[in-house]
């Protein structure tokens, strides 16, 4: 009998190709966003109304992270971006290796931005990183405020988090200060915009952040 | 349910580590998990029965220490 001593660390595998994703986005200028929610609280309906509110939809490449179907791709698709479809049969996150193995159907060198709709869960893409350059989680305002506090992982790790469905406040017991004062617990560095993405209201704030966000990163560079 | 493709990943770690101490028999793996991740230990031990393969005994045993943060790792492996 003997013991092995190992101290190795679970994702590294994964850290590991993201971090050559990352490389390959920072050679070709790409701004990547790995946006997450849950099921249902409008990652796509968001993406289709930034796609329609963003110049040039050539320059934007979209991944789109579904346990099943093409239907979420279809809908990007019909916006005038070139969209790839990752189906994860069961698996509830996107990994490295999964968006590193799509990389190839884009034309890199065309693309300002890449964003990565994750399979819809707040627990499980967390841990997972795809080599993005910015973390955007969205929260609907049907879900209520206590989930930043039930599911703090994904708030604190986000750069920016969206607050969708604003047009249906009025009918909602969602309190907004509570709202606020709970992301600014978790995460007191995140931007947060609210958002109505079936009205397109609040996108054009959201894109000029974007936009604000990639140049810095291009005059780091 | 990623606590199955968690576990698929240190299989595969253990795997490789086995092979390179020309170790035939894996008795024992020692987890360390963070609270943080909020990972289901009862998942992990369920996904570790249903992947270990003819590598492992057949009462092999899956330690999991919890602590509080965010590690994640393999601790140490134990087998001959």
């Amino acid at each position: 009998m003997k013991r092995i001593s190992l101290k190795h660390s679970v994702l590294q595998g994964n850290q590991k190709i993201a971090e050559q994703n990352r490389q390959i986005f920072n050679h070709y200028s790409i701004t990547s966003i790995n946006f997450m929610s849950s099921p249902g609280a409008g990652k796509t309906t968001f993406l289709e109304s930034l796609l329609l509110n963003m110049n040039a939809p050539e320059k934007i490449g979209v991944i789109e992270g579904d346990i099943a179907t093409t239907l979420d791709a279809e809908r990007i698709a019909a916006c005038g971006a070139r969209v790839v479809q990752i189906n994860t049969h069961g698996a509830c996150h996107l990994n490295a290796d999964m968006i590193s193995k799509v990389l190839h159907h884009f034309n890199l060198s065309q693309l300002d931005y890449l964003f990565i709709e994750n399979v819809g869960n707040l627990v499980c893409p967390i841990e997972f990183d795809l080599g993005e350059s910015l973390r955007v989680t969205i929260l609907s305002t049907t879900e209520g405020t206590d989930k930043v506090a039930k599911y703090p992982a994904a708030f604190q790790c986000s750069d920016a988090i969206i607050l969708n469905k604003m047009d249906l406040l009025p009918y909602l017991n969602f309190d907004l200060n509570h709202f606020y004062s709970s992301v600014k617990n978790f995460n007191p560095y995140a931007s947060i915009f609210e958002v109505s993405a079936c009205k397109r209201e609040g996108i054009a704030q959201w894109t000029k952040w974007l936009q604000t966000k990639r140049r810095e990163k291009e005059q780091k560079d | 349910m990623h606590e199955i493709s968690l576990m698929y990943s240190i299989l595969t770690i253990v795997k490789g580590s086995a092979k390179e101490n020309q170790m035939t028999r894996i008795s024992k793996i020692k987890l360390v998990v963070g609270t943080g991740l909020f990972i289901m230990p009862d998942s992990l031990l369920f996904a570790f029965h249903q992947l270990k393969d003819e590598l492992f005994d057949r009462d092999a045993v899956l330690e999991l220490e919890e602590r509080a943060g965010r590690d994640f790792y393999i601790d140490f492996i134990e087998g001959e």
